[in-house]
């Protein structure tokens, strides 16, 4: 599992956040929109059109699936969406790169630091 | 107001993604405020246009249900709706169709690695006789040019001395054409009549026709008038009736040229000294043309000034070490 989803890194920050949006909970597109934003602060913002396409391309992947319209919804044109066990596979091994990354740029940060001082 | 353009543009998206989010994208545009959101959004659903027209062919049509294989590997059936495609398809190959043809044709012409060269043959009306020199190491000019049609008959005479290298045997031609065979017999008919020599009739014979009359005994030298130059004149052939004759070929200049080199070095003319050194210049010319010259391989931007510049100057050399009448 941990080879398969190794194939689909590094991902762009769209499907990251995408990802990370889903990871929780199942939302539809306009809860991923504002989940994003959320997650990030206000500093990176998705628009319909990147969303969608990259959900096109997420569910093409096998990444996330299509859930369907909710009845109770207070809008029905609004469909949603599912993180499967694929993704959320990449998902991880995505977030294990990213903190390896993290691990050797604090350490290289901290070098640095000490032959300035 | 806002709302109908971007309803716009996703009517205008492929249909696989219009169908599948475009409710979606129309209900986050809904629940947007104010005019800068609305512009906002609208910019992005030009840019998904673009994407998704450009980076997205995979996604333009997606295959029915009823395409699909069934989950176990089989497929139940296949619809046989009739295929029709696109309107956009056929734009896009009708345009990469027309690119490639005229790349393609544009490489042809003006490529620098000719692979087309293609030598068109030149039409002969006369079997052409071949002429072989005893060397064999150069070729004749009269090998890849036709045969001139006309000399003086007079030209038999040797004044011009021939040199063992370049002494030129006239073989008969294997298969003679039947208008040269027409011929040949009207000119035999002719000579056995009586009236032999009949100043009156003219007839036009080609080169090689002329060196195999020289053969036979000579006859008076027509008067300066009727031979305007030794390049093209007539052969006095007494005839009794009209024969037929054969078509006229006007030779060009490359082609007088020749036959005055060949004519020169089988000795069948006399040269003043102008033609001498013509005669001269266009035999070295005819050597330097197939002298081999070290060239650059094909295809270098360089390589034709260089043997361009290389047969120049090779013809240059040895038509200055030549001496001069």
């Amino acid at each position: 599992m941990k080879d398969d989803a190794s194939r689909f890194l590094p991902l762009s920050p769209a499907i990251l956040h995408i990802l990370l949006s889903l990871a929780a909970d199942d939302l539809h597109g306009y809860a991923i929109m504002q989940e994003v934003a959320r997650q990030s602060e206000g500093k990176y913002k998705l628009g319909p059109g990147t969303l969608y396409d990259n959900l096109q391309k997420l569910i093409q992947r096998k990444f996330v699936q299509e859930l369907g319209r909710r009845p109770g919804d207070d809008d029905p044109r609004r469909r949603y969406y599912r993180l499967s066990s694929l993704g959320r596979g990449v998902l991880t091994a995505e977030t294990a790169r990213l903190g390896e990354v993290v691990r050797e740029a604090r350490l290289r940060l901290r070098i640095a630091k000490t032959r300035r001082a | 107001m806002l709302r109908p353009f971007y309803r716009c543009l996703l009517r205008l998206h492929p249909p696989a993604f219009r169908e599948r989010f475009a409710d979606e994208m129309l209900s986050i545009f809904d629940h947007s405020e104010g005019i800068p959101a609305g512009v906002r959004l609208l910019a992005d659903g030009l840019l998904s246009l673009l994407r998704q027209w450009t980076l997205r062919p995979e996604f333009w049509h997606e295959l029915s249900p009823a395409q699909q294989p069934a989950p176990d590997g089989i497929p139940s059936f296949y619809t046989l709706d009739p295929f029709r495609p696109c309107a956009s398809a056929v734009v896009h190959g009708l345009v990469l169709s027309t690119a490639v043809f005229c790349l393609t044709g544009f490489a042809i012409r003006y490529s620098w690695i000719h692979i087309l060269h293609v030598r068109i043959p030149e039409v002969q009306f006369d079997s052409p006789r071949s002429i072989q020199t005893n060397s064999g190491s150069v070729p004749s000019a009269s090998l890849e040019t036709p045969t001139v049609p006309t000399r003086s008959e007079n030209s038999a005479s040797r004044d011009f001395p021939t040199s063992p290298r370049s002494a030129v045997h006239v073989s008969e031609p294997v298969s003679p054409s039947p208008l040269a065979i027409q011929n040949r017999a009207a000119q035999n008919t002719a000579a056995q009549s009586p009236t032999a020599g009949h100043p009156q009739s003219q007839v036009r014979s080609d080169a090689p026709r002329a060196l195999e009359a020289a053969g036979r005994p000579k006859r008076a030298p027509a008067p300066e008038s009727a031979k305007p130059s030794h390049l093209q004149s007539n052969a006095l052939l007494p005839l009794e009736r009209p024969i037929m004759l054969e078509p006229q070929i006007q030779p060009t200049k490359a082609q007088e040229t020749t036959s005055a080199t060949v004519l020169a070095v089988a000795g069948e003319v006399k040269l003043n000294a102008a033609d001498r050194q013509r005669v001269i210049h266009a035999a070295v010319a005819n050597l330097t043309k197939f002298t081999s010259i070290p060239t650059l391989p094909r295809g270098w931007p360089m390589g034709y000034w260089h043997t361009k510049r290389a047969a120049m100057t090779t013809r240059r050399q040895m038509a200055k070490s030549l001496p001069t009448f």
